[in-house]
Parts: C-alpha cells; structure tokens; sequence
C-alpha cells in the first residue's frame, strides 16, 4: 500500500471486458468496485453531422424527444424513475454523436437497462405531436438561453460558417437553427429513428460495481431481442484543404471586443491531436502559459485567453480565445496570440514548460476518469469515434510522450495562416454606419 | 450461453437488488503543534489527491465597505511570497501540473489543490507557503484587483448575472448576505495590499483553519512528518471576527425589473431562507425537492414539461451560517414573462395551501437518500463534502444520520415549511428582459420600481446604461 504514490500515472490501466450482441449491440464493462455506483452510458454514432439539410439542430431535438417515455415507461417517468432511485442522468448531442447515461446505486443497474432498452426498442408508438410540439418550445427557449441571449453566445455558430465550407457536416451548431426546428415534423422524427437508433450503431458502457459477465448477460437479456437496423449510413466530414486566412466581424451586446482564432486540427486520437492538446495546455492554462503570461500578465490586454481542441470523429477545430480589457482593440489581441504562435513555430520549446504542460493534461486526464461517468463517457467516445475502447488505457502513454519537438511540429502543421480564421466579436456601441 | 431466465417482463420496472452499503469517508484525523487540524481520507483507486485547506472566514469579515478584500487575499496568495515572484510560483505550480483555486463565500474561504500523487510533497510545500508567507506586493495587488474590476464589469453583459446581483440586495439589503462575496465595483475600487495584508494576519492563522485531503495520500506517521516540516514556520490565532447578525426578513414584496433587449427573460423569486444549522434543514430539503429542486419537481414540470415556456426552472435553498437566500430561478420566453412569473407564485402557494402527495413526498425523500452513493465517489466530491461538514460543524456520523433524518419527514412539517418561508407576499421578483413590451402587466403584480443593471433607479427610456 504504501509504495502505491511510487506510481507514475503513466501506469494507470482499466481493464475492459467486451462482447458483441448477436444484433450488433456493442458491449463493454469496466469493473470498479470502489464505490457502488453503476454508470451506464449509451452512445449513438449520430450527431448533428448527420442531418439532412433544413432538419439543422434535428439530433438534438430528437434527444430530447427520448426522455418523454417509450411503450412501457409513462410519458414524464423516465427522469423520475432515475432520481427516485438516487440516480442522475442526462444525454448530449455533439456533431458526431448523441449520447444517454445516468449513473445509479449499483443495485440498480437494471432499471437503467429497462430504460435504456425501452426507449430503443420501444419508442414509436409512445411519440406524439404534443410531445414533439413542447419539446421543439424546450429546444427553442434552449437557444434563446443559452445562444441568443448570453454574451457572444452566437460566435460558435459564427465561426463554424466560417470553418467549414457551404454542405459540409460539421458547418452548422448542434442546436441548430430556429427555421429548421420548427419545420421538424412527427415524420422526420420516425424517419430518424429507424435510420439511426437501431442496435448496430450504438454501444452501451457499463462501468462501477458490476461483475462484467453478469452484465454483458444483462445487457443480453434486456436488448438482445431488438432487431438490428438497415445499417445506418456513416458520414464522415472531409477534412477541409489548406486556404486563405478568413476573416470576420460580428457585433453583439457586449462591452469588450472577443478575439477568436481557430485552425483545423487533428481529429480526436488521430496522430498529432495529443500534442495538439498538450500545446493548449501550454498555451493557456496556468499563469505561467505562454498566451496567458503575455497577454493577461505582462502586457495586461486581455481579461482572459483559454486554448484548446475539440474532441470530434473527422476534421477537427482548435479555438483560441481571448476578451480585450476595457480599452484595448481586438486587433492588439490579434497581433500578441499571433505573435506568440510565431514564438512556438520559431523558437524550440523549453523541456520545463513541456514538462509542465504534460503534468497538467496528465492531472485533468486522471481527473476526467476519476468518477464512473466520465470514464464511462471516455471508452463509449474511443469506441464510436476510433473502434478502439482501449484508448483511454493507451491515451496516458501518449500524452506522456509528446514532446517539445511534436508540439513544434503540430504548431508548424496545424496552427497556420492557410489553416486559420479570425472573428472580432465587438460590442454593438461599437457599430459603424456599414451594415 | 446468454442468459435467459424467464420471459423479460417490460412493462414494470425491474425490481431493485440488495441496497448497497454506502461508503462514507473514515476519517484520519491529526492535529499539528501549530493548531493547524488535518482531516484525511484514503481513497486511492486513481493515483491524485485533492486537497482543500478551510479557513471559516470569508466575506463576511470583509471590512466595512470594502467587499472583495476576502477573494481578493485568496487570489493574491499565489501572485508571490516572500521567497519567489509571482511568475515563480506560477511557474511552480504549474511544473508540478498542479491546479489551485480558491473558493471565497460569506462563510468561509477554502483553497483548493488538485495533483497526481507523485508530486504530493512538493504540492505540500507549495501550500504551506503560499498560504503562510504571501508578499501582498502592492503592484500585484493593484494589477488583481483591476481584474476583479474587469470581471465585475463583464458580469453585466450577462442577464442571469444581473437578476441574481438585484435578487441579492433585494433579499438581504443592507446585510452583508446583500453583496456577493467578491464585492461591488465601489467596494473593490478602493481596495489596496496594505487591506490584503491586514485580512491576511487576522484570519489565516493554523489554529481554526483546516486541511482536508482525499486520494492517494500518505500513512499517518508519514504524513504527519511531512505536514510538521512544511507547515511549522505557520504560526498564530486568529483575531476574534465578530458575530454576524441574522438578516431581517423583509416584511413586503419588492418587484423590480430591468430592461434588457433579449428573446428571454430572467425571473428570480425569492427571499430569506434558512441557516445550516437549522433544525429544519433536512426538511426543507425534502420541501425543495418537491417544489424545484429536482428536474420533476412541480416547477420544472410546469413551465418546461406542460408549457415548454423555458430550457429549465428550478428551487434553491443556500443554507449559510446565518439565514442564507432561497430562490427559485428560470429564464423564459419574453413573451410569457408575467404568465410565468404567475405560475411561480402560484407554486408558491399551492405548497402551503395544500400537504404534498405521499407519491411527491416519497420521491424527494428518495432522491435525498438514495443518492448518497453516488455522492461520495470522487475525490473532488469527497473532500467537498467534509470541507461542508467542517465549514458548518456538522459531526463525522452526520451523513449516517442524514438519512434518518429525510425519512421522518411528514406531509406536515412539509406544508408548514412552507407557510414559514415561502410567503409571496414578503417576497422579492426579479425580471431582467425586455419590460418595455409589457411593464404595464408587471405592474400588476405590485408596485414596480425599474432599475437599471448596476441596481439604480432607473427610467423605461431607451438606451443602454453605460456600464
């Protein structure tokens, strides 16, 4: 016990037991007997990526269909069967997938899979127009909530226009446009499930106090009797040529100008995303990071910077961000992120700040897993987006390994003028007499 | 191969198994020849630990006037010691990928360093530094409290922001519960490192404060070597801080509104709640569970599952030393603001008028109890949980008896409660959003005084208040 702080994190390793139900339905269990929860986490390989055009912000919307009852579970009784049982739960869109999980006291694990199961064996007959008509209400105030009425809550959708060309999957925001949902329909909705939630494109992770066969028996018994689908058809979002440098200004009702800076980026696991990852830590987090030491601590033009890379299947986004201090123009901002990027491409990193940067992406990455659901989340993503559960075992070795020479050569490959687009979100006060 | 005993019978839940036992934190508990008391909990499936050191002071010993000071020593303690700058530590700090945050309220201040393991002697002695020798340099001071001014400023770009600020002076007027911790742009305006420095010798003293640790932490004989070693040049009591008085409950509804130009409004209801310490905690725990406090409490189901007026509404009840706000929030179509608004009070209402059902009533209960497990998993929650009990004094048995405590709740304690502490006519409503559509139907409500975002009396007129 006591040479067990010897560990380096390097070493941490979960083991995973995996089984392929007869219908497709792909199963995996992670023991974990600390504390008895259970977290089951189902994953389907569909997402905003796969809407058809005008059905923008569809995925989502059809999420939250999924929490208003299926033939055996009333309309309102899906979330108040999981919190009477001491349970939580919830479910999230993004562009490549959507996802279900709560995480319930172990004894409980299979009012989870009756849930679970249900709703993916057992949806249609329960959906109506009033339940789609008030939840399409839910998804709009969602919007107005967080998007429309929150400071420069519409730079996101703003810079996927910018990034992703016209057609391309990942151009529009999961939630979606206003138009679009409300011209959702009580067809589309059937048309999307039968299309997407069958058992061949899901996986169903179970982690926490479990025994794994008697788990993948359960998972057995409770959708082993749901018929496979079609085969949903895959999309995968082409990674977007080298171009020029595109630029944009958008006024909102804010009082300090927002830069955001975003290059493509590797995708999620693919070669280079970890140093590309570990570089955000070095860029920004911590006061000794290179964008925040620059420009929140010594230059002082900036409240804050934050840096990283989102986790998506194909072509991915890298977001650098920083809001002005009052006073300061956005294109001062501009210059001193640049101008550290150029210090990363030109100068070699030092082997302390590398260091630092690994031992704080390592520190988050244990974080991340500590509890059941995040590790449950974690092999469900390795799985649907690289078929590879075992990823988030080999993930540590990874992030240990990138060093300054990978996060130069990421920084040379990735964060460059041809692979770069520039938004000034600026305070409204702030419009000219353009339009 | 597979499993198939028995025809799977779908249409009733599954019954649940054996309850598990619940596995509450033992404490090892030590206490170092400077005062300094240690609380610590192995828990070491992941090789981290979190650590958090309680001090129970806080806002509320911010001096008069002067709001802010309390975050802003915190903040300082890591901007240089007496032994290195502040790109120093940082750089420290962030060579061990260590994370540090301070969490200041009303009652207490709790500094928080999250790291692997194999960095736990360096994370200690970074700690006992910071914490015991911060230089207060006066150009580091000025440059942080110019950012506490930037972010105070931000916060008004934000509707929720804005709703909860008014809600706060609202409720609490001139007690200091009516600021934030954190303080006001005039409050923090004067604010200079002699200030910090004279917070920091009357209040961060060992004797008093407490370190919690959870993870992968080290033996007893060990860890209190360690511990001894870096924390032994700390020394001191704390200065006596004064009793805070209780807040008065304001005897009439106060309804103001600001106006914003967005699709939504944001509503706050609210008003004086409970203490921690009051015996009717786990009660109000249950009566909050029904009436907001879980996703199919009345609320919620309400305004987003029958109207689908908002993304969510919910109840809270901020238990604090003294009687702490309770508030019941959401942010609505603008188009149904006073209907809902309406709805809300109407909730209000209706938990006092009437006892709960014994199927409501069950399911709060349930949902208390029942989610003990899951509560104590991670390291983070562990030690969030016992800086909770320490903060508040609650016993190392509290959570075994918490359950106890849920369960002998009734239908009427329940509605007295509820006559006790959710009177709508003693109430305060809040509405940021667009007023001008339709101020002459708030005004029905009672009588309407319009402010602008900094809480200032204020016209209908168009225009935005410059910040």
């Amino acid at each position: 016990m006591a040479s067990k702080r010897a560990m380096r994190p390097g070493i941490v390793n979960f083991e995973l037991c995996e089984r392929r139900l007869n219908n497709g339905l792909r199963v995996i269990v992670q023991e974990d007997h600390t504390t008895p929860v259970v977290s089951l986490h189902i994953m389907y390989h569909v997402g905003s990526k796969h809407e058809p055009p005008g059905r923008t912000g569809f995925a989502h919307l059809f999420e939250h269909l999924m929490f208003q009852g299926s033939e055996h579970v009333p309309d309102d009784a899906h979330f108040r069967y999981v919190q009477d049982a001491g349970g939580t739960l919830n479910g999230s869109t993004w562009f490549d997938r959507t996802n279900y999980f709560e995480t319930l006291p172990s004894n409980e694990l299979e009012l989870g899979l009756w849930l679970e199961s249900d709703r993916l064996g057992f949806f249609e007959s329960a959906i109506t127009q009033e339940k789609l008509d008030n939840q399409r209400d839910v998804v709009k105030n969602e919007r107005r909530q967080s998007y429309e009425n929150r400071p420069y809550g519409l730079a996101v959708e703003t810079v996927l226009r910018m990034a992703y060309p016209e057609g391309h999957p990942y151009r529009h925001p999961t939630i979606g446009y206003m138009e679009d949902l409300d011209a959702a329909s009580l067809s589309d909705v059937k048309d999307f499930f039968r299309t997407f939630y069958t058992p061949d494109n899901a996986i169903i992770v179970l982690v926490g106090a479990l025994e794994a066969q008697r788990g993948i028996e359960l998972a057995d018994r409770y959708f082993g009797g749901i018929s496979p689908g079609p085969g949903a058809p895959q999309v995968t979002a082409p990674l977007v040529p080298p171009g020029c440098e595109a630029r944009e200004e958008i006024y909102d009702n804010v009082q300090f100008p927002r830069v955001y800076i975003f290059h493509h980026a590797p995708a999620f696991g693919q070669p280079g995303f970890e140093a590309a990852d570990v570089l955000c830590y070095l860029l920004s987090e911590g006061k000794s990071s290179r964008l925040y030491r620059e420009l929140v601590y010594e230059q002082r033009i900036a409240q804050d910077v934050s840096a990283q890379v989102w986790p998506t299947e194909d072509c991915g986004l890298s977001f650098i961000v920083a809001t002005a201090r009052p006073g300061v123009e956005a294109a001062t901002l501009e210059s001193a992120i640049l101008e550290t990027l150029a210090e990363v491409h030109h100068a070699r990193l030092a082997e302390r700040e590398a260091e630092g940067a690994v031992n704080r992406a390592l520190r988050e990455l244990v974080g991340a897993l500590d509890g059941v659901s995040g590790r449950s989340d974690a092999i469900a993503t390795a799985a649907t987006f690289l078929d590879q559960p075992g990823y988030i075992n080999e993930i540590f070795g990874r992030v240990r390994s990138v060093t300054p020479e990978a996060m130069v050569q990421v920084a040379k490959e990735w964060f460059v003028p041809e692979r770069r687009s520039i938004l000034y979100v600026l305070p409204e006060t702030s419009e000219g007499d353009g339009s | 191969m597979m499993a198939s005993a028995g025809q799977l019978d779908r249409s009733r839940r599954p019954a649940p198994g054996a309850a598990p036992t619940i596995r509450l934190p033992r404490f090892l508990r030590l206490r170092l020849a400077n005062g300094l008391r240690v609380l610590a909990v192995r828990h070491d499936n992941l090789p981290e630990v979190s650590a958090r050191l309680v001090l129970p002071y806080g806002a509320a010993e911010d001096p008069r006037g002067r709001a802010g000071v309390a975050l802003l020593v915190a903040r300082a303690l890591t901007e240089g010691t007496t032994e290195r700058s502040a790109g120093e530590v940082a750089e420290w700090l962030d060579l061990l990928g260590a994370r540090f945050r301070v969490d200041v309220n009303h009652d207490a201040t709790t500094l928080s360093l999250r790291f692997l393991s194999h960095v736990l002697h360096g994370a200690f002695e970074l700690l006992a530094e910071v914490v015991s020798r911060p230089a207060f340099d006066a150009k580091e001071v000025d440059r942080l409290r110019d950012e506490r001014l930037d972010e105070i400023a931000s916060g008004l770009d934000e509707p929720r922001v804005v709703a909860s600020l008014r809600l706060g002076e609202a409720t609490f007027g001139e007690h200091p519960y009516g600021v934030r911790a954190g303080g006001a742009e005039e409050t923090v305006r004067e604010i200079n490192a002699d200030v910090l420095s004279d917070y920091h010798s009357r209040f961060y003293r060992p004797s008093g404060a407490t370190l919690i640790l959870v993870g992968d932490v080290p033996e007893r004989d060990e860890l209190r070597q360690r511990l001894e070693t870096v924390f032994q040049a700390w020394q001191g009591d704390p200065e006596d801080a004064g009793e805070l008085a209780e807040p008065e409950i304001p005897e009439a509804r106060r309804l103001r509104a600001v106006q914003w130009s967005g699709p939504q409004s944001e509503i706050r209801v609210g008003g004086v709640g409970i203490s921690r310490a009051d015996q009717d905690y786990p009660a109000v725990q249950v009566m909050n569970a029904i009436l907001g406090g879980l996703f199919s409490s009345r609320i919620n189901m309400n305004l987003r599952e029958e109207r689908g007026w908002t993304y969510g509404a919910g109840s809270h009840f901020d238990a604090r030393k003294r009687r702490g706000p309770y508030y019941i929030a959401t942010a609505v179509d603008a188009k149904v603001t006073v209907d809902a608004i309406r709805e809300i009070l109407a909730e209000m209402e209706r938990m006092q008028a009437e006892p709960p059902s014994d199927e409501e009533l069950e399911l709060a209960k349930n949902a208390l109890t029942l989610s003990l497990p899951r509560l104590f998993e991670t390291v983070g929650q562990v030690s969030g949980r016992v800086a909770q009990q320490v903060i508040y004094g609650l016993p190392d048995n509290y959570w075994e008896l918490y359950p106890e405590q849920v369960r002998a709740v009734t239908q009427t304690n329940v509605q007295l409660l509820a006559e006790r502490l959710l009177s709508t006519r003693r109430t305060a409503i809040i509405v940021v959003g667009p007023i001008r559509d339709f101020h002459a139907e708030l005004e029905t409500l009672g009588p309407l005084e319009i402010q602008d975002i900094h809480g200032r009396a204020a016209g209908l007129l168009p225009g935005r208040a410059a910040p």
